[in-house]
């Protein structure tokens, strides 16, 4: 029997569009389709959730050249991620001094011993939150993973080449960032 | 490179010498860091070194004025505390513009180790004869081409240098204080140690009047009494205090070395350790205030745990109960999707440290070690469980509590947890209780068992 959308309400065709996004995802994620039949769940989800996870050739390939595996990517990482970082709401382009959500801090200040260092300082509000593992993603740059060591006192300092993908994604208002 | 600059100040390692390549002033929000060659790679020992400078456990920031620095060694340290006192030196090398990286051979060339406590006091170290070992072809050749060189150990340690090593151009100090190590480098402006001083109040002038004999005798012995009285507290005071500014430190393996070595000594020092221990023993967080829960999340009958990760369904969330004091009711793997152990103290002044470890009940390796903390706020452990997990597995937690932050996954507390296999976790777990119990520390534990 068809049913016709125009007697649905609002909420009713969200639930229908989640219904449809879920099973398509579910689906698509677990048995792969033309462009991803050698990307498995197992591994994307191994290299979103596991810090020391070497991925493959193949996946690294995918999340760079393949904008539906990086976009299934992003939206595992969003529902496993401790903090996800939208894009930078900026008036101006350019590089960003400070990202910050709610509970979360990051900030940069440059080695005074190399200028071509940076620090990049992880504050957390939740002395307990302790993520090991960073993501930025963003259309333009490669997806970067970065391991992160222990949070101590509240946060976590790394320190980065300036040049490096890592920190230029992060300062970059178009990139996301996930912590889990 | 500064023209005063004449010292060449290098760490003792077992490895080796490890030179200090330059000392930097940060910005004050910045951690202190150690790192490699002036590469962006912090090495491990630079939370250490944060500590070593940051007020109130530190003694950089109180001696130098600066709380922020990054420090570049020509190699890496992977753990311990005896770059302190070349560290020390570096920083009042450095102070003086008489530091150098790249030391030429008419440069002084000094090679430290030691622990250095918050009074300045230069502790014994291990392995000493092994770091003069590696030493000893390169300050040979360094002697050998006319430069002087200064080799300064902690005066407990001094014994085991080998008896022909200070010669030619070779020094060797053994110092018992950071300020005779400043000394011997020839660095007369001293620090500014805080240590507590005991401050003698004149007596108000009593004007004189005549006494007869037998009060006077009473009013001597009470004088002598009151003496003795004072002169023993002195001397509890003193020890106590070394042992607790040890323990605020977090220096636990040094207190643990501290306690061990009075407990070796005479009778006095015997009694003073256990009333030290003593009194870390019933200042130790309750063991009943203490918990470790488990929540488990099961994907809904009929759905996958990877729609779950994907944040279509909601799991069912139940706690897990248990079948002793201290396992959890065995759990199946299958439907299983995300375990949550939670570690928690109902004072939010105790500090707790856990660690998470995993291991197939047919292994001998551990599969996944998680640390947490230390911190006053609960542990969280949450741990994904994917669907290659197709064997039997145990889970173990362990979390300790104090009321001073723990010394972390690579302290002296983690050395006594650790058993590196599996099969000694639980067998000697009443021996590690022991040993922490006597330190101050409480312990608790769980053991999850996962079968398919």
């Amino acid at each position: 029997m068809a049913t016709d959308p125009i007697k649905l309400n609002d909420r009713e065709m969200t639930l229908v569009r989640n219904a449809l996004d879920a099973a398509e995802m579910t689906e698509h994620l677990l048995h792969g389709d033309a462009q991803t039949t050698s990307i498995g769940f197992a591994e994307i989800y191994a290299y979103a959730t596991q810090p020391n996870y070497r991925p493959s050739d193949a996946l690294r390939l995918a999340l760079t050249s393949d904008s539906g595996v990086r976009r299934d990517f992003e939206m595992l990482l969003k529902n496993v991620s401790i903090y996800w970082m939208p894009k930078v709401a900026a008036a101006s382009s350019g590089e960003v001094s400070t990202r910050e959500i709610d509970g979360c801090r990051i900030t940069f200040h440059a080695s005074k011993a190399d200028a071509n260092q940076i620090f990049v300082i992880i504050e957390f509000t939740d002395q307990s939150a302790s993520p090991r593992t960073l993501f930025i993603c963003g259309q333009d740059i490669p997806m970067t993973k970065v391991e992160l060591p222990e949070v101590r006192d509240g946060r976590i300092q790394l320190l980065l080449e300036a040049a490096s993908d890592a920190v230029k994604g992060l300062r970059d208002i178009g990139t996301e960032v996930f912590l889990r | 490179m500064n023209e005063t600059a004449d010292l060449g100040i290098f760490i003792a390692t077992t490895k080796g010498s490890v030179g200090i390549q330059r000392i930097t002033e940060e910005d004050p929000e910045i951690a202190s860091v150690v790192c490699l060659a002036g590469k962006a790679m912090p090495l491990p020992i630079s939370n250490a070194y944060q500590d070593f400078v940051r007020q109130a456990t530190g003694v950089v920031q109180r001696d130098f004025g600066h709380g922020s620095f990054r420090v570049d060694l020509s190699a890496t340290i992977e753990d311990g505390y005896s770059w302190q006192l070349g560290l020390y030196l570096g920083h009042a090398a450095e102070t003086a513009d008489r530091l150098t990286g790249d030391p030429a051979h008419e440069a002084i060339h000094v090679f430290a180790t030691g622990e250095v406590n918050v009074d300045l006091e230069v502790l014994s170290v291990d392995h000493v004869t092994l770091k003069l070992e590696r030493l000893k072809n390169h300050v040979g050749n360094l002697s050998a081409e006319g430069t002087r060189v200064i080799i300064i150990v902690p005066s407990g340690n001094l014994e085991e240098a080998p008896d022909d090593f200070a010669h030619g151009n070779i020094e060797l100090h053994g110092v018992s204080t950071v300020a005779e190590a400043l000394r011997a480098i020839g660095i007369t402006a001293e620090p500014r140690p805080k240590k507590s001083t005991n401050v003698i109040l004149t007596p108000p002038a009593i004007p004189e009047k005549k006494i007869n004999r037998a009060k006077g005798l009473v009013l001597a012995l009470i004088g002598l009494i009151m003496i003795g009285i004072a002169a023993a507290y002195i001397t509890y005071e003193t020890s106590f205090e070394a042992w607790a500014s040890l323990e605020r430190a977090g220096k636990y393996r040094a207190l643990d070395n501290a306690l061990k070595k009075a407990n070796d000594s005479g009778v006095i020092d015997r009694f003073r350790a256990n009333i030290y221990q003593n009194y870390l023993i019933a200042t130790r967080p309750d063991k009943d205030r203490l918990r470790i829960r488990l929540i488990e999340h099961r994907a809904p009958e009929g759905k996958t745990c990877a729609a779950f990760h994907l944040g279509r369904v909601k799991a069912i969330v139940t706690e897990s109960q248990r079948r002793s004091e201290r396992a959890f009711q065995v759990g199946q793997i299958t439907g299983l999707c995300q375990l949550e152990f939670i570690a928690e103290a109902d004072a939010n002044s105790i500090y707790l440290w856990g660690r998470y470890v995993r291991w197939p009940s047919d292994g001998q390796k551990f599969s996944e070690i998680i640390t947490r903390g230390p911190s006053r706020q609960r542990l969280r452990w949450k741990i994904d469980l994917t669907r290659q997990l197709q064997r039997d597995y145990i889970i173990h937690i362990a979390v300790v509590a104090d009321d001073q932050p723990v010394d972390g996954a690579s302290g002296w507390v983690a050395e006594q947890l650790w058993t590196g296999d599996p099969s000694n976790i639980l067998a000697r777990w009443e021996q590690r209780l022991r040993s922490l119990n006597a330190r101050g520390f409480e312990l608790v534990d769980a053991t999850f068992s996962l079968t398919r």
